[in-house]
Order: C-alpha cells, then sequence, then structure tokens
C-alpha cells in the first residue's frame, strides 16, 4: 500500500477531523494489539529455537529461568521497536503534510540542489520570509547548520506537537551541538494512568515509544535523518504524565 | 489501561437505565443523543483530533498486519477483533455524554429500523465527523445496510492494483476499512444484539460508496440469568 493523495472528485472533502476520543481509543487498541501480539512472536521465535536446536541432535529442554526472562525482555523490546517503527511512518507523513500549510524556515535552510547552506542564504536577501520552503530530499545529504536544526526542532515542537497533541511542547533545551531535551509537562496518553504503580511505569514506557518514533520520523522528514531519540518517563507520584524526550542529531 | 471516567459514568448511567431489552435501552440512548446532536452544539461537545493523524495510524496498523500474517484474510479477522474492543468502548462513550448532557428519558425506539437510523445518524457523526444514512432494509427487517460517502480511514491510501502477480491479486482481498465492521458488531452486542456485520463496497476498490450490510442474528438476554436473582 503506498500513501497517496486521493484523486480529486466531485464528493464533498473528507472532514479534516475526528472526535479525539475515536484517535485514542484507535491507538490504544493498537498498543493492546501489540502487548498480545508479543506472545505470538515470542512462540514463533521459541519455535525456531527449538527446531535449530533440534537439528543439533541434541534435546535441550528449555533451560532455566534466564531463558524464560531473557525471551520475555526480548519480546517487549521487539513490541518497543515495533511501536516505534510504527509511529516513525506516521510522524514522518503527518510532517510532510504539515510542512506542506506551514512557511518552515527563514533563509538558511538547505535548498532540493544541495550545496552551502549559508551562501545561498546570503544571496537571496529578498525571499519573502513567509513563502512555505519544502523540504526536499536533498536534505538528507547535506549537514544542517547548527541553527536551521534547531529550527527543525522547534517546528516539531511548536506545529507539529500542536497537530498531535493539541499542545506545545513545555520546555526545549539544547546544547547547540545537536543534543535537543523536549519536556512535556502533561502528555495527553499519559494522562489516566494510576499514580505510584510498576505496572503504570512499564504501560508509560511502552506509550511513549509511538512519540518516539512520531519524533523520530517528523526529524527525518525535515532534514535531520539520523537522529536518535530516546524517552523519559518522569512521572513523580503527583502527576503521571509528565516525561522528556531526548534527540541526538549527528 | 485505568478504567477511564467516562467509561465508570457510562456504568453508572447504565444501572440507572430501564431494566427494558436490547433495542430499547440503546435506542433510549443514542435518541437522546439524537436530539442533542440535532440542538446544533452538541457535536461540539467532543474535542477534536487530526483526521490526517487518525488515517495515518491506522494505515501503519494495517501496514504492520499484513507485514505479518501473509494471508489478508488473517488481516481482516485481527481488524474486526481490534474493531470490537473498540465498539465496547465506543458505547461507554455514547452513554457518558448523555449522561452529562443530562437528559431526561426521551422517546424510546421500538424497533431495528430506529436503531440502525441512530448508528447511522448519531453514531458516525459523533465519532467521525462524517455523515452517513441507513437503508436497503431486508423483508423481515432483520438487517440494513449503512452507506457513507467519505471515509477518514481511507485518505492517503491507494491498494496495489490487481496484476498478475499474486502479491496483488491477494491484497485485493484485504477489507482496508474492516475495523469499522468490528467496532459496530463490539457496540450492538453491548446492548444485546448481535449481529454480523461485514463491508460490502468500499470506496478504495472503485465502489461508489461505502457500505457496510448488518444482519442481526439475535436479541441476547439481559442481565446475567436467573443463578443472579437480587435478594
Amino acid at each position: 500500500m503506498t500513501a497517496a493523495p486521493g484523486p480529486a472528485s466531485s464528493a464533498p472533502p473528507v472532514p479534516n477531523q475526528v472526535a479525539e476520543c475515536s484517535y485514542e481509543f484507535l491507538l490504544s487498541e493498537i498498543l493492546q494489539w501489540v502487548q498480545r501480539d508479543e506472545k505470538r512472536v515470542a512462540e514463533q521465535a521459541r519455535q525456531v529455537q527449538q527446531a535449530a536446536s533440534g537439528q543439533d541432535g541434541s534435546p535441550e529442554r528449555n533451560l532455566s529461568p534466564n531463558n524464560e526472562e531473557a525471551a520475555a525482555v526480548m519480546a517487549a523490546e521487539r513490541s518497543a521497536a515495533r511501536i516505534e517503527r510504527m509511529g516513525y511512518d506516521v510522524g514522518y507523513r503527518l510532517c510532510e503534510r504539515l510542512a506542506q500549510h506551514r512557511p518552515l524556515m527563514g533563509p538558511g535552510s538547505p535548498s532540493p540542489e544541495g550545496g552551502t547552506a549559508s551562501a545561498d542564504a546570503s544571496g537571496n536577501s529578498n525571499i519573502d520570509v513567509n513563502a512555505p520552503i519544502i523540504m526536499g530530499g536533498g536534505g538528507h545529504n547535506t549537514v544542517m547548520d547548527p541553527k536551521t536544526q534547531l529550527e527543525a526542532v522547534k517546528f516539531l515542537c511548536k506545529e507539529f506537537w500542536t497537530e498531535v497533541f493539541r499542545k506545545q511542547i513545555d520546555k526545549l533545551q539544547t546544547n547547540h551541538r545537536g543534543v535537543f531535551v523536549l519536556k512535556d509537562q502533561e502528555l495527553k496518553w499519559l494522562r489516566r494512568l494510576p499514580p505510584d504503580e510498576e505496572s503504570a511505569r512499564v504501560g508509560a514506557i511502552r506509550i511513549l515509544a509511538f512519540p518516539c518514533g512520531l519524533i523520530r520520523g517528523a526529524l527525518a522528514n525535515l532534514g535531520l535523518s539520523g537522529a536518535v531519540v530516546s524517552c523519559d518517563f518522569l512521572a513523580d507520584g503527583k502527576t503521571m504524565a509528565s516525561c522528556s524526550f531526548n534527540i541526538k542529531v549527528k | 489501561m485505568a478504567t477511564s471516567k467516562c467509561s465508570q459514568a457510562g456504568q453508572q448511567l447504565w444501572a440507572k437505565m430501564p431494566k427494558v431489552g436490547g433495542y430499547t435501552r440503546l435506542c433510549f440512548a443514542w435518541s437522546v443523543i439524537g436530539f442533542l446532536v440535532h440542538t446544533n452544539s452538541s457535536y461540539r461537545i467532543t474535542h477534536q483530533a487530526n483526521a490526517e493523524l487518525f488515517a495515518l495510524t491506522y494505515g501503519s496498523l494495517v501496514t504492520e498486519l499484513v507485514r505479518d500474517h501473509e494471508d489478508p484474510i488473517e488481516v481482516n479477522k485481527q481488524l474486526d477483533k481490534i474493531g470490537k474492543s473498540i465498539g465496547v468502548r465506543c458505547v461507554d462513550e455514547f452513554l457518558a455524554k448523555a449522561d452529562v448532557a443530562g437528559l431526561g428519558l426521551a422517546s424510546q425506539c421500538q424497533s431495528l429500523r430506529d436503531t440502525a437510523e441512530v448508528v447511522a445518524r448519531m453514531g458516525f457523526r459523533m465519532f467521525l465527523g462524517v455523515g452517513a444514512e441507513c437503508g436497503a432494509f431486508s423483508q423481515d427487517q432483520k438487517s440494513f445496510s449503512i452507506y457513507f460517502h467519505d471515509n477518514p480511514l481511507s485518505t492517503f491510501v491507494e491498494l496495489p492494483p490487481a496484476g498478475d502477480d499474486q502479491m496483488g491479486d491477494d491484497l485485493r482481498k484485504l477489507k482496508y476499512s474492516n475495523i469499522y465492521c468490528g467496532i459496530i458488531r463490539g457496540a450492538l452486542e453491548q446492548v444485546n444484539l448481535k449481529v454480523d456485520v461485514t463491508l460490502v463496497q468500499c470506496t478504495l476498490k472503485g465502489d461508489e460508496v461505502n457500505e457496510i450490510r448488518v444482519e442481526l442474528k439475535e436479541v441476547l438476554a439481559d442481565g446475567a440469568g436467573d443463578d443472579y436473582k437480587e435478594e
């Protein structure tokens, strides 16, 4: 299945908003499905392992609890990776849609033809700052200067985050050398977790994999491919919904 | 996940409702919502989410499913199952909104036809923002179809054309929006209507309109049965 814009038709345009609860239900069901699927995937992996050990001729029983635990951890990691991959796809495509409609960056952004950013910019002093500049494929090969990186991350924190969560990132910190920390005090999806429970922590990490993927996808679309995004869950008993995302750009 | 406030409200309302059969209970709730929807500002009582995000998230789910399961029929089944859990939560949400609106007993609907109207007109409008209609009632009044033109889930989606290679042909058997079938089935089961729901026509495959066929199988008995008589 490819993602392509639908053909123009005489039918009335599809509404651009759905009820928020529909989205929340869909997302939570997806996360639950991934969790249920963990077992199926783990089972498959175990069968493959048994088949392999069976071929050696030495029947090895399923070893110690260590094996079980390791398998469980691996299954959890696989699910997290899967959710993150889904988030990446969604983030990449959504960012492309959003960047089309908004003026993205001022002078200094890499042009689609590549080449040094600053040289181009200084020559174009009369470009309309509000004209939308589409970040094309050329952005992937050029190394962005820190100022443009910051612009990209700011777009992520403001417009992108607003579209997804109806609010902006609460705090953005950077060391101007490619490391950014985004803090959100109240992430919508985490609001309903019961406080102070271990299972809540596990659940939160799972939920947070999706926004990590969203961020990675959005950054890839903005030209910062190869960013490494990790997340921290900063619950402190009072509010279960605060978290931070650490971005490291090459 | 923790029980949401809406779900609790829904359960409370459920307990308060008159102990009548499945239809009337559902139709009471949804006709109340109907009243709400008609008094114009009601649809805006829900917060809104970006529809493109919705479509893209669903798209990534279907992509994962297709990647995992070779057989598109299996994918359809999985989508149906996922939809069923969503349907259960949708009904809760619906009833909770009725509670919030604080409306008293409105007129109750008497037949499957009224239920159909409510599902198509109110349900789709409330959760998806699209207009839908019901029609094509069968002779025995036990099945109906829901028609809608705009499918928010299928923005940006194209199914690969049916080519000579096996992959393309197989994916034509995929019912992309099968999750709706699961949602309607799950929702109606919560109000004691056991139904069979199938996606008959789909704009992704070139049909003019999306059609979902709903058939009533049976009306389930209300309550927990004779073993649990009240003391």
